[in-house]
């Protein structure tokens, strides 16, 4: 399983920081591999929609792309802030471990 | 009489129809305070109905009761769910927690601007509460307006402070909710760059207002303080400068254009629009620095009355919003008059050429 994900957006656009990051979750150790798991399906990953679009008039949020491939295929979800906390643990998790 | 309980207390007047009532049939005393009542109502609606250009704020006299400021700080604690627990209102003391004073604070020097300087009672013009929520997300580098409060991170510490150590971030996100009450404009490449543009030079007035500043010893700076000891940089942005704020290892090079011929064109940062608000940035800088005095009062005021201009479009690109100005500053100050020639050279010095008498 590889999980890609970036944050765009906020206050500024800094260009260091808007790159994608990829993990390749197979080459982590067994209990991150078991958390990064246990998070996908409290989120409900897999069935979350495409593209949340942020609120009209909502400004400097930021928003997060996360795409998860796997042998059984490929699911990308996009939000923007406030992210639902499991999908918040989810990202602070991938941020930690990049 | 009155059941909201969420708007402020000048939306429960008596309905005309009962003042009337009063005036022919009340007490003297009942009948003087109705019909006084009423012609402050009437001119109240005549106010609101009629064009939305005025010459001057109105005073305080005029309206029926004082606009009241209503700022709420709430703290997520490090959760994204908002607003989060109440920790500070009005006549609230202080609080133990920094940050929830700088947002209390910044929502007052925010509020007290807009009231102050341009007549306005809050972000809608009818008494919004400002409300802010500290403390959101873990380690949060970002501070953002939801389309009704503002949100601040705690920063990493690495990178970014606390984002409520600036005042001109707090200023800004809060003209978020201005531009979109007046102006709605789009979020996204053009629009959306002249609606960062218009929050940048709101955060700057009200930063340069508190420390009573001229426009020629103000810094120009958006974000100072907020870029944590170590990195390479000293604000988010620059309007004098665009595109100088920082060159950093990990943040990359400011990539803020100063001139039209450096537009640039991206898919990212919703069509660069914290990238090309630079132009309008510094088209305002210009303008208000060759003006002279205080920045907010005929530089701020052309481009908030350009910004309340029913011609000004949820769409509308630099090449309009320039038109406009020019053409406000022709209202506001006589055409011809400096202050318009200013504003249209100003625009022309970042590449955006507009005929005088366009639009008038």
């Amino acid at each position: 399983m590889r999980i890609t994900f970036k944050s765009s957006g906020g206050v500024a656009y800094f260009p260091g920081l808007s790159a994608p990051k990829t993990i390749d979750v197979s080459s982590l150790p067994s209990d991150r591999q078991q958390e990064i798991r246990n998070l996908l399906a409290e989120s409900r990953f897999f069935d979350l929609p495409a593209r949340t679009p942020p609120r009209k008039g909502a400004a400097d949020y930021q928003t997060h792309t996360i795409t998860v491939a796997d042998d059984a295929g490929q699911h990308t979800v996009e939000v923007s802030d406030p992210v639902p906390p499991s999908l918040g643990r989810l990202f602070d998790l991938l941020r930690e471990l990049s | 009489m009155c059941t909201t309980s969420h708007r402020h207390s000048i939306f429960c007047i008596l309905p005309p129809h009962v003042l009337r009532s009063i005036v022919e049939r009340g007490t003297p005393e009942q009948r003087q305070m109705a019909a006084n009542t009423l012609a402050v109502d009437a001119t109240l609606r005549a106010f609101r109905a009629s064009a939305r250009s005025f010459e001057a704020a109105p005073s305080v006299d005029a309206l029926a009761l004082p606009a009241e400021k209503r700022c709420t700080v709430y703290d997520a604690e490090h959760s994204q769910e908002l607003p989060g627990r109440r920790l500070r209102g009005e006549g609230d003391p202080p609080s133990a927690d920094v940050a929830v004073n700088e947002a209390f604070d910044g929502l007052t020097d925010t509020w007290n601007f807009f009231w102050n300087v341009y007549g306005r009672n809050s972000i809608d013009d009818e008494g919004m509460a400002l409300d802010a929520t500290v403390h959101f997300g873990s380690r949060y580098n970002n501070a953002f307006w939801n389309s009704q409060q503002m949100v601040f991170g705690d920063g990493d510490g690495r990178l970014f402070n606390r984002f409520t150590i600036a005042l001109d971030v707090i200023g800004h996100e809060l003209g978020h909710g201005v531009t979109e009450d007046e102006a709605g404009l789009a979020y996204l490449f053009q629009p959306g760059a002249l609606n960062e543009s218009m929050s940048d030079v709101f955060g700057s007035l009200v930063k340069q207002s508190s420390r009573n500043q001229t426009a020629d010893a103000a810094d120009w700076l958006i974000g100072e303080g907020l870029l944590a000891a170590g990195v390479q940089g000293v604000a988010l942005r620059s309007m004098k400068a665009p595109g100088t704020a920082y060159d950093d290892p990990v943040l990359g090079k400011d990539p803020q254009p100063a001139h039209m011929d450096d537009f640039v064109r991206t898919y990212e940062d919703n069509g660069g629009v914290h990238i090309n608000s630079g132009i309008p940035n510094r088209a305002f800088y210009l303008t208000a620095t060759r003006l002279g005095g205080y920045a907010w009062e005929k530089a701020g005021r052309i481009w908030y009355e350009t910004l309340r201009d029913s011609r000004l479009r949820t769409n509308s690109g630099f090449r309009r919003f320039a038109a406009l100005s020019v053409a406000n500053a022709g209202r506001l100050f006589g055409v011809p008059s400096v202050e318009q020639t200013t504003v249209a050279s100003a625009w022309d010095d970042v590449g955006i050429s507009v005929g005088h008498g366009l639009l008038t």
